[in-house]
């Protein structure tokens, strides 16, 4: 647990280290910007402007630096060498990758913990009160970057940081409309078109699941029930794609 | 006795893509390493040193063949925790500095934080960082990086160190340095196994050798017993000598040279010595040196690998 606990750790202050801290800038920037130049513009819905720009932002800049530090935690070692430090050493390959995927979810949890304090902030300005059930979206969108930070790491082990963006940010998309796909699905008549677009419903990750945002902007009560299910489901999804990743690196020649 | 490394017909192939040529880097490699011996790993630009290394050191894995490492397949984690590894031209994480790496490479062989922050600060004092250890590692130096690469292969005071081309890179003090270093190891009964271009270096702190080339073995065995059969020359140095002395002389000898007062005499063969040391008595003359000319490691290696071209 301690080497797992190191890698993780290291991968952290790298992530901090590095330039990853912009997000946060952009992100103040883009609450800024919808308190002093949308909300005027609003006519009486600028709560619901700031909720839905602010938590939406959360989301995307996180997804963002998923995808973007993501894709290149495990090609960066490999590339720059490092890992031959790391292998050479009495570590399991799948400790190695488990202990770079915690250390990008402290990274990310933090950028969401200080997106969600810069977001409480605007919402306090503007209403005079920041409604606790706002935070449940937020920790939503954790899971939501937990699933695309296992499959940015997948990627990451796999393909270049170029290549493994552009596959991460497609099955994002594509997990956004799985729901959709579904539904044209169930429209068909049975068949192999059918019988695929199924099978594609199953293997994307379902952001749908993951999505309480609309609930959260027009104060609805909050559904135990599936944010149960949605941990679980995230959680079930994760370990898949990181036993995955971990079969593939376990045997992998280093050049 | 137990190896400490053992490498039974090792062999390794790539293949790019699986339309390209498939190529084989090591071709039945087979060798032993005992304990406490410093173990040179010779041989030119692509014969296969870095795979093999690679290999020991469970970065790859053999396509045929073995490689133990105490008796163990190196992939396995539990003889890595005895063995202690400087990759060549080394890259470690840039945003740490190097104290933090130290103790990042000590955590993962689960070494005591106590112990660690000792070991740490002698490991530093050791490779000549201390000054350096506050730094980041972006800020570091070539020769720093190897120095630094150095104190993490030692953080679990292995039994075993492998260094992977150790010398590249440092200066003519650094590479002093380096080689007090492994020569501290054997007194402490450590096994060193390193690969290196530079022969003389190579040479001064060996005792066991192997020369590869084209992924094959070519000679491997004990340093001197491999360079002392082959005594080339004798060189033999005298002064006051007469012109009739040097005529003599120069028929025993390949050629004949002056520096100032001395002459030197290369004797084709040993037994002419006595003869020699006849000439210098019954005609005049003062013997200053006999130094028998032994093949350096340098030409040892020019020859191997020749006659295997």
């Amino acid at each position: 647990m301690n080497k797992i606990w190191a890698i993780a750790q290291n991968t952290f202050i790298e992530g901090l280290r590095s330039k990853t801290l912009y997000a946060l800038l952009a992100y103040l920037f883009l609450i800024l910007f919808s308190v002093t130049a949308l909300v005027p513009l609003t006519l009486g819905e600028h709560s619901r402007i700031l909720r839905d720009f602010g938590l939406a932002g959360i989301e995307f800049l996180s997804i963002m630096l998923a995808i973007v530090v993501g894709t290149t935690l495990v090609y960066k070692e490999v590339e720059k060498r490092t890992i031959h430090v790391i292998v050479s050493k009495p570590v399991e390959r799948f400790y190695f990758l488990l202990g770079k995927y915690l250390g990008m979810e402290l990274l990310l949890g933090l950028m969401i913990i200080l997106m969600t304090l810069i977001f409480a902030a605007g919402v306090l300005i503007l209403d005079g009160k920041f409604p606790l059930g706002l935070l449940l979206p937020a920790g939503m969108a954790f899971l939501k970057v937990s699933v695309i930070n296992s499959i940015a790491l997948f990627f990451s082990s796999l393909s270049s940081p170029i290549l493994g963006a552009v596959f991460t940010f497609c099955l994002y998309l594509a997990g956004t409309l799985s729901r959709d796909i579904l539904s044209q699905a169930q429209l068909l008549p049975p068949g192999l078109i059918k019988t695929i677009l199924k099978l594609f419903y199953y293997l994307l990750p379902n952001m749908g699941n993951l999505d309480l945002k609309n609930q959260a902007v027009f104060d609805q009560p909050v559904l135990w029930p599936q944010v149960w299910w949605s941990l679980s489901y995230s959680g079930a999804y994760i370990l898949t794609v990181l036993m995955i990743t971990s079969l593939i690196f376990e045997k992998k020649d280093f050049k | 006795m137990n190896k400490v490394i053992e490498l039974i017909k090792l062999r390794k192939t790539y293949q790019r893509h699986f339309w390209t040529p498939v190529q084989t880097v090591l071709k039945g490699l087979n060798l032993e390493v005992e304990p406490g011996q410093i173990f040179g790993f010779l041989g030119p630009n692509g014969a296969g040193k870095t795979t093999t290394i690679k290999t020991l050191m469970g970065i790859i894995r053999p396509s045929g063949g073995r490689a133990l490492v105490f008796g163990k397949n190196s992939w396995e984690t539990g003889p890595k925790q005895k063995v202690g590894f400087l990759p060549e031209s080394p890259y470690f994480y840039d945003h740490l500095t190097g104290r933090e790496f130290l103790n990042f490479c000590g955590r993962l062989f689960n070494i005591n934080s106590l112990i660690l922050k000792d070991r740490t600060k002698e490991l530093l004092a050791l490779v000549n960082l201390t000054h350096a250890a506050g730094l980041q590692m972006r800020k570091y130096s070539k020769g720093m990086l190897q120095r630094i690469g150095l104190a993490q292969a030692l953080i679990n005071d292995p039994e075993l160190v492998v260094l992977d081309e150790p010398l590249t890179g440092l200066d003519p003090l650094g590479r002093k340095e380096f080689k007090d270093i492994i020569l501290g190891l054997k007194s402490k009964g450590k096994t060193v196994f390193f690969s290196s271009h530079i022969l003389p270096d190579a040479e001064m702190v060996c005792d066991q050798v192997a020369i590869i080339n084209k992924g094959k073995l070519l000679r491997a065995g004990n340093l001197n017993q491999l360079l002392n059969a082959k005594i080339k020359a004798v060189e033999f140095g005298c002064r006051n000598i007469s012109p009739k002395t040097e005529k003599l002389l120069s028929e025993l000898s390949f050629s004949t040279s002056q520096i100032q007062e001395q002459w030197l005499f290369p004797l084709k063969q040993e037994s002419d010595v006595p003869r020699a040391l006849e000439v210098i008595a019954q005609n005049g003359g003062q013997v200053v040196s006999v130094v028998p000319q032994k093949e350096s490691l340098e030409e040892f290696f020019a020859r191997e690998v020749a006659q295997d071209e």
